[in-house]
């Protein structure tokens, strides 16, 4: 149960950020609506009504792209959300000098601009990136073209890939420090208790876990379905991300096209919602009677 | 507790995935049309004397380094040191950055404009007119632009579009191939579409083409040049005829479908802009890339971004060229200094410098030369010419193979039927 008066402080104490954050995005969300819309676009250029939403949604290669995006994201957040859990697992289980390095890799990483790390690995692993170019020196292959296509490939392998490497830090340091002060005395008494490893990780780890990972993972899977860049940098001519699709309506000059990019984008936050929504309501029960 | 957790949690992922959008919120409601105080062109000396003191801003695509050390280093100084104005060049991505900038503050009712110049594009053009956005009466009455062939239909319209005084040429450009004079030989070039085909299919994977869309023109122009050939000429397609393009249409998507098992990666994929094609180039992966240069492949050589022994050639027919402009929004603050380095853009010593590989950045001459009395002028005219390099191609070959670009209404048809009919999907 709460005290009376506890809401209204956490209220105030969160204020100035909740007026500048709630500010920013719902003014973004009104005028992405609005412009979906057609309201407030140049007179005779763009009319107003649901005209861009029948436009995208009844577009050859709609439903594709949005299967595309769902699946390069799904995949992505999942496998960063295993290697996130197996790390945080590896650290509380294992300690070790190696700690501090660790963490100092995941923050640097953290701290690459998403467009910069999607350009590296595009100079790192296409078939004319060094990686292609060093196996040619050493004699494994003949020509770069030799080398597998990881980017700009039609399974998204190269989007995939950039959404495990930069959200795999992400969750793992929000996995860290309920790993850290709550798991791992738990997991020593479990295993005094004479657990097994395979049990400790189902029954103490992963609740533990709980209420940091449905979060983080939302945030990851959030962030995997809206970002441009890896779909931009590492990306086929088709199959694309919406996210690309809509950065490419949104630039072009014609103005009607920045109406669908705003009706792709409103499209795109509601599946978001709605993952949200779902998630939560499965995930509740487990967040709340842990946290 | 639950709701309130639930809108926690609802503006954390709102925030997110905010991030990761483009709504950076350029329109609004309550659009107008807005003109502040106007300068008279033809009264030069009233133009000289307001524009003194001021700072021009000039947004210009910020993505070549050539470009931008040229405008800082040349029109810089002069500006300062004759005519008493700053110039502040501001760098954008892609000018549909200033085009929503400019729309952004007509919907906001701002009537001094933070854009007082732009390097633009017809596409963005069109917009900006359409939207009722750009200072007029203004390009045939600057003093230099005496020296502009307002007479020539590659000047007096972009992209199709009548001109109508809005935008003043800066320079031209011609699509142009660039081969490895090392890896390919002379004689070996395909010279026609229906020869590239040839030469793709002889040699799998050794060709490729940028992706038409927007922001990728030059991949547009090159689907365009292959509908010009297929159709039999450029010429037809200055004035738009949907009839016209859905007549040739269905031949275009069969050319560029039989092309595609050729090409790089089978088609798969194809570089999305000039610096991923170049790339591919310089790593040997692909026998051509393109420029739109006057200087050919020099630009590209001086910048590192192709062997040395690149150099330029041009199919026999076909090979679109233009000119592109600078335009001044209807809200800009600083008209006068905007007019003072539009005008500056055409001086004959400008053009000289511009079009001059080493120092310059190597596109074609904006005003034509013959219009030069002057014979200072025109020697430095003659002398950037004779400036272009040895990676250039042949001025006649260049000549011989120009066609103005279609009407503007093309890009958009090409563009979507490009996606819809080569690559599919959205």
């Amino acid at each position: 149960m709460r005290r009376p008066g506890r809401t209204a402080r956490s209220l105030v104490a969160l204020g100035p950020v909740l007026v500048v954050c709630g500010g920013l995005t719902v003014g973004a969300l009104a005028l992405m609506v609005t412009e979906s819309l057609g309201v407030g676009e140049p007179s005779g250029l763009v009319n107003p009504g649901i005209d861009a939403y029948r436009s995208v949604v009844g577009a050859d290669g709609f439903v594709e792209a949005l299967a595309f995006s769902m699946w390069v994201a799904v995949a992505g957040t999942l496998l960063a959300l295993a290697g996130a859990v197996t790390v945080a697992w590896l650290w509380t289980t294992r300690p070790g000098r190696l700690h501090r390095v660790g963490l100092g890799v995941l923050h640097v990483n953290l701290s690459i601009p998403h467009i910069v790390w999607a350009v590296a690995l595009a100079a790192t692993f296409s078939q004319s990136g060094w990686l292609s170019r060093l196996v040619v020196l050493v004699g494994l292959t003949d020509a770069s073209a030799d080398f597998p296509v990881v980017v700009r490939d039609s399974f998204g392998i190269g989007i995939i890939a950039h959404i495990v490497t930069k959200e795999l830090p992400f969750i793992t340091i929000a996995l860290l420090p309920l790993a850290g002060r709550r798991a791992a005395p738990l997991l020593r008494q479990g295993a005094v208790l004479g657990a097994s490893p395979m049990q400790r990780l189902r029954t103490i780890f992963l609740p533990t876990l709980a209420p940091a990972l449905f979060p983080a993972a939302m945030v990851s899977f959030a962030f995997a379905l809206g970002a441009f860049e890896p779909g931009w940098v590492l990306g086929a001519s088709t199959p694309r991300t919406l996210a690309v699709v809509i950065l490419e309506r949104f630039r072009d000059a014609d103005l009607v096209r920045r109406s669908e990019a705003q009706a792709l984008s409103v499209i795109l936050l509601s599946i978001v919602f709605f993952v949200a929504a779902l998630g939560w309501r499965r995930t509740r029960r487990w967040i709340v009677s842990t946290s | 507790m639950t709701s309130r957790s639930l809108i926690a949690l609802a503006v954390g992922v709102l925030a997110a995935a905010a991030c990761g959008s483009d709504s950076d919120g350029t329109a609004g409601p309550d659009a107008i049309g807005v003109e502040p105080g106007s300068v008279d062109a033809s009264d030069w000396d009233a133009v000289l004397a307001e524009a003194d003191g001021q700072t021009v801003n000039w947004y210009m695509f910020g993505g070549s380094d050539a470009i931008n050390q040229f405008v800082d280093t040349t029109y810089g100084p002069v500006l300062a040191d004759e005519f008493g104005i700053t110039l502040n060049r501001v760098g954008v991505t892609d000018t549909v950055d200033a085009v929503n900038q400019v729309l952004a503050e007509q919907s906001a009712g701002e009537t001094s404009g933070a854009v007082d110049l732009i390097w633009i594009n017809g596409e963005n053009f069109l917009s900006l007119k359409e939207a009722d956005m750009l200072f007029g009466g203004w390009a045939e009455s600057i003093p230099n632009s005496s020296l502009v062939d307002w007479e020539n239909p590659a000047v007096n319209r972009d992209f199709g579009e009548p001109v109508d005084e809005f935008e003043s040429p800066w320079s031209s450009a011609q699509f142009q191939f660039v081969h490895d004079t090392a890896r390919t030989a002379t004689e070996d070039l395909p010279r026609s579409y229906a020869e590239l085909a040839t030469y793709a299919c002889d040699n799998p994977g050794r060709v490729t083409y940028i992706a038409p869309g927007p922001g990728a023109f030059q991949g547009t122009r090159f689907v365009k040049g292959a509908l010009f050939e297929l159709s039999g000429g450029a010429e037809q397609w200055a004035d738009f005829d949907q009839a016209l393009f859905d007549e040739w249409a269905t031949e275009l998507w069969e050319y560029l479908n039989e092309l595609k098992p050729c090409l790089w990666r089978d088609g798969e994929t194809y570089p999305k802009d000039e610096p991923e094609l170049h790339a591919l180039f310089a790593n040997g992966e692909v026998d051509f890339t393109i420029t739109q240069a006057a200087v050919g492949a020099g630009a590209l050589i001086a910048d590192g971004l192709v062997p040395d022994t690149a150099d330029a050639f041009v199919f026999d027919d076909n090979m679109i060229g233009d000119f592109n402009y600078v335009t001044i929004p209807a809200n800009a603050s600083n008209k006068a200094a905007a007019l003072v380095l539009a005008d500056l853009l055409l001086e004959p010593a400008s053009q000289a410098a511009h079009i001059d590989p080493d120092g310059g950045f190597g596109l074609g001459y904006g005003i034509d030369p013959n219009r030069v009395e002057d014979a200072a002028g025109r020697e430095l005219l003659e002398s950037g010419s004779a400036s272009r390099g040895d990676a250039a191609a042949d001025p006649d070959d260049l000549a011989n193979a120009l066609v103005g670009d279609g009407a503007g209404e093309y890009q958009e048809l090409v563009e979507n039927g490009w996606r819809t009919e080569i690559v599919g999907g959205l």
